[in-house]
């Protein structure tokens, strides 16, 4: 698998993520999708902490799409 | 190369080429100080159409020795989140299993010393968890 990654957060007692590992590149959308569906998993608390770090990763997915991709 | 004092002086960073080109060369050279090694960056931190990434994450990468690595992810100053948190992270580079010590931090005389002492001991392979957390418990809300 050629493209993999994970969004991951974590704290003193959180540790979860949605990673991915396939041959094609990942969409911008479905690592939207993925980063949204993780930040609705966690407790209201756990997201209001960390809502400027899901706002900048959105805003990188943004930046990488109009930007052709990225090469990490 | 600007010295601690002068990089403490640079206020926004994020985007701005030159700024930013002084923080990296900056954290190169604390590495190499702090280590002895020269700075080896295992993350290509580029867009699909060759621009920079310019958002300080990660600001600085280098590798330690085979399996072992340094990340610094730098952020503007922000009074919400904590000034300093480190964390071990287990990732995969070229199919090969990969660890790094991750420093996120927005940039102080106080996360500065810290870093570099979170640095030195992992290089040292000194660095225990209740080392970890003590440093991460100064910053925590």
């Amino acid at each position: 698998m050629n493209h993999r990654g994970r969004f991951q957060v974590q704290g003193k007692n959180l540790e979860d993520s949605n990673s991915w590992a396939q041959e094609s590149p990942l969409l911008a959308i479905t690592g939207m999708e993925l980063l949204n569906n993780l930040n609705g998993r966690l407790s209201i608390n756990d997201a209001r902490i960390r809502s400027k770090g899901f706002a900048r990763c959105r805003r990188f997915i943004i930046a990488a799409r109009e930007n052709g991709g990225v090469n990490i | 190369m600007k010295n601690l004092m002068e990089v403490l002086a640079i206020g926004s960073f994020v985007e701005d080429p030159q700024n930013y080109s002084d923080l990296k060369d900056f954290w190169k050279h604390t590495f190499t100080d702090l280590t002895g090694l020269p700075a080896t960056a295992y993350v290509n931190n580029q867009y699909g159409n060759g621009k920079e990434i310019l958002d300080g994450n990660p600001i600085f990468t280098s590798v330690l020795d085979g399996s072992r690595g340094i990340r610094i992810i730098q952020t503007e100053f922000d009074d919400g989140q904590p000034a300093l948190s480190s964390w071990i992270n287990e990732t995969t580079i070229a199919d090969s299993r990969f660890e790094e010590l991750v420093i996120a931090l927005q940039l102080s005389f106080d996360t500065f010393t810290d870093t570099s002492q979170l640095i030195r001991l992992y290089a040292d392979e000194t660095l225990t968890p209740a080392i970890l957390e003590s440093i991460n418990e100064k910053y925590s809300a």
